[in-house]
């Protein structure tokens, strides 16, 4: 069966893949070796190809111009590699599907806590620590949550075709914490857990790339950078732009705690819906991330 | 010695080998033409110089003494050339990119040579054998199966037979190798995540994968009943136990070889100067993989001693090949099917092979 997945996907026979690895992924016959195949074939359906998006990630444009406040081509190399239109496609759902296969890719030994774990099935939880998943898992990550970031930017961002500059705000979509909470796609705080994931992998694999690959992931990692903290700074302060709130105890609006811990938890793409743990800094968390794109990807003022 | 044969058959029904992956299936070291042709059949009927290397109880057979000088052998894959292009863009100037063109094909060669000492139911052999190969697959996070392995080593066996009388149709035969080997490398699968770590020092990364020369020493049992049912009419059974328990180097980085039990028979019949033999043989029956893979037909057609057609089907997918011998000299030619995967039909391939000779009798 494995060998018969492998043939599959070398010959892009997505659907079988998916099918067939499903039923093993589904089973206590379930590997590591299962899970990154399982991935792959959602992957496969997505058109994710590493080399080809390492080569297209390592020649992208992360110039940052200058101005008040200054923007970054980041969303446009992210919107131009991963372009998407349709409202609904099976692209994001096999990115989504993807990204919870790979965070089930634990290392043996690896102790999950209930608050970093993410359960699947009886056979496979997913770990929404770094440490705790495979060096290949956090590889491939990376490169699906980017997938997933592009994608999701072209669809909700309308980038103009030639230029990439945007020309829908983020926030006409998902213009507060209740509309994110009300989001029946849940694409925005899967928006927000690509930018996480891709951190997370950026700010390692950018320790061990070399060449035009490293210097795009450092370019990469400084705008994610942005992003979280306008997160972070939506949670405790209640606004983006005004550091993180621990000088203004009486502006700290989540506390640090609540902040951090949904910092944390939105690695996992439904945090934001997870009534039984604490959503609500979650979506603040979500809503600033999605200021800080818009005051950053150059286009409609 | 119908009972050697049957407890032979039990102690080798309760031996266990190890799964291994359908690649180092072919990492014999002589990978003969004449047997490839043939649909890679030799346990059952071991007739020839190379019965060593496929079921030393042939030994028994050989009545001459002989030197060859050079043995000589060359093998490739149909995608080498199908995908030569691709190929070579990708060596003129490497980037990961490139390989992507060679997703899913077989890429490899492989060549050795040999020197054989050949006594009546003696040979002694030193051989060396170097394999390279490229596979990959999964284009969204591609795996690359990387070969490079590189063999030589001093091969020796011999055999006895017995009859009952000598005239007697019967004779039983049984005979051993042993082998001091030196390797270094194998075959690996390397993923995308360790080949970014590699891209600093892609030589020193790639040198700790493949490791040092270590040495081993392996045995090989074999034992052949041959009948012969008129004058110009043999019938051949057989079986072999081959690295007896695994041969295993010390390093864990090269490949060891794992133990294979063999069994099969051949018919071969004289037609006024010419020869006409088939045979069949199942091959690893210890191994883990499908029951086709196991499996092996073939035949050969002689005109007098100087030319054959051969022909057959190796793991259920067709062989066939040619042998030209002009005095001392031996050319011969196959093209064989292949599983690469260890359940037909998902992955094979075609591969060719040449080998020369020249050998001296005494």
């Amino acid at each position: 069966m494995i060998a018969t997945i492998r043939s599959n996907l070398s010959s892009f026979n997505c659907a079988s893949a998916v099918e067939k690895s499903e039923s093993l992924f589904n089973s206590r016959y379930v590997t590591n070796e299962i899970r990154m195949l399982h991935a792959s074939s959602y992957g496969c359906l997505a058109g994710v190809q590493l080399i080809p998006l390492m080569t297209a990630v390592g020649s992208g444009d992360y110039t940052v111009v200058a101005g008040v406040p200054p923007t970054t081509k980041f969303f446009n190399t992210m919107a131009q590699i991963f372009p998407s239109s349709a409202i609904v496609d099976a692209k994001t759902q096999s990115l989504q599907k993807m990204q919870d296969v790979l965070q089930s890719m634990i290392v043996p030994g690896a102790v999950l806590s209930d608050f970093d774990s993410n359960i699947i099935n009886p056979y496979n939880t997913g770990s929404l620590l770094y440490r705790d998943r495979t060096d290949d898992a956090n590889t491939l990550l990376m490169f699906s949550s980017m997938a997933l970031f592009g994608t999701l930017l072209s669809r909700y961002g309308d980038p103009d075709p030639s230029s990439y500059d945007q020309r829908k705000k983020i926030l006409d979509t998902w213009s507060n914490e209740t509309a994110i909470a009300n989001d029946v796609t849940k694409n925005a705080c899967s928006f927000a857990s690509s930018v996480l994931n891709m951190y997370d992998g950026v700010s390692v694999v950018s320790t061990v790339s070399s060449g035009a690959l490293g210097t795009a992931l450092l370019a990469m990692q400084a705008a994610l950078d942005t992003i979280i903290s306008a997160g972070m700074q939506k949670c405790r302060n209640g606004q983006v732009g005004i550091g993180d709130g621990d000088d203004d105890p009486t502006n700290d609006r989540y506390g640090e705690t609540r902040c951090n811990n949904a910092k944390s938890r939105l690695r996992y793409r439904n945090a934001c819906h997870e009534t039984d743990r604490d959503p609500q800094p979650v979506r603040t968390f979500v809503h600033g991330m999605m200021i800080a794109i818009d005051g950053t990807w150059a286009g409609v003022p | 010695m119908i009972r050697l044969f049957a407890l032979m058959s039990l102690v080798f029904s309760v031996l266990q080998a190890p799964s291994v992956d359908a690649r180092e299936q072919g990492t014999s070291l002589v990978r003969q033409a004449r047997s490839k042709a043939m649909g890679g059949i030799g346990v059952g009927m071991a007739d020839d110089d190379f019965a060593m290397f496929n079921n030393p109880a042939g030994l028994a057979g050989n009545e001459l003494s002989g030197w060859r000088p050079l043995y000589f052998q060359l093998e490739g894959t149909l995608d080498d050339y199908l995908y030569f292009a691709e190929l070579t863009d990708v060596t003129s100037g490497f980037t990961l990119d490139k390989l992507n063109a060679l997703m899913g094909k077989d890429i490899g060669g492989r060549t050795g040579g040999m020197t054989m000492f050949m006594l009546p139911h003696f040979h002694l052999a030193y051989l060396a054998d170097t394999q390279v190969s490229f596979g990959q697959y999964n284009p969204v996070n591609p795996i690359y199966q990387i070969g490079a392995m590189i063999t030589h080593g001093v091969q020796l066996g011999a055999a006895w037979s017995y009859k009952r009388g000598r005239r007697a149709p019967d004779e039983f035969r049984w005979g051993f190798a042993g082998k001091f080997l030196f390797r270094k490398g194998g075959f690996y699968e390397i993923g995308t995540t360790s080949i970014l770590q590699s891209a600093s020092d892609p030589q020193t990364y790639f040198a700790g994968v493949i490791g040092e020369f270590g040495t081993a020493l392996g045995g090989d049992l074999g034992a052949q009943y041959v009948r012969k049912i008129d004058y110009d009419t043999t019938f051949y059974l057989g079986s072999s136990l081959q690295d007896i328990a695994g041969t295993r180097f010390p390093d864990i980085r090269t490949q060891s070889i794992p133990m294979a039990l063999n069994a099969g028979f051949g018919f071969k019949r004289n037609l006024n100067g010419s020869s006409f033999s088939i045979g069949m043989d199942y091959r690893n029956i210890l191994l883990s993989t499908a029951l086709s893979n196991k499996l092996h037909f073939g035949g050969e057609f002689g005109l007098g001693k100087v030319f054959f057609l051969r022909a057959g089907l190796n793991q259920l997918r067709a062989s066939y090949g040619a042998e030209f011998n002009f005095w001392l000299l031996k050319i011969g030619a196959a093209s064989f099917g292949e599983e690469l995967d260890s359940a037909y039909g998902i992955s094979s391939t075609r591969r060719f092979v040449f080998d020369m000779s020249l050998g001296i009798a005494i």
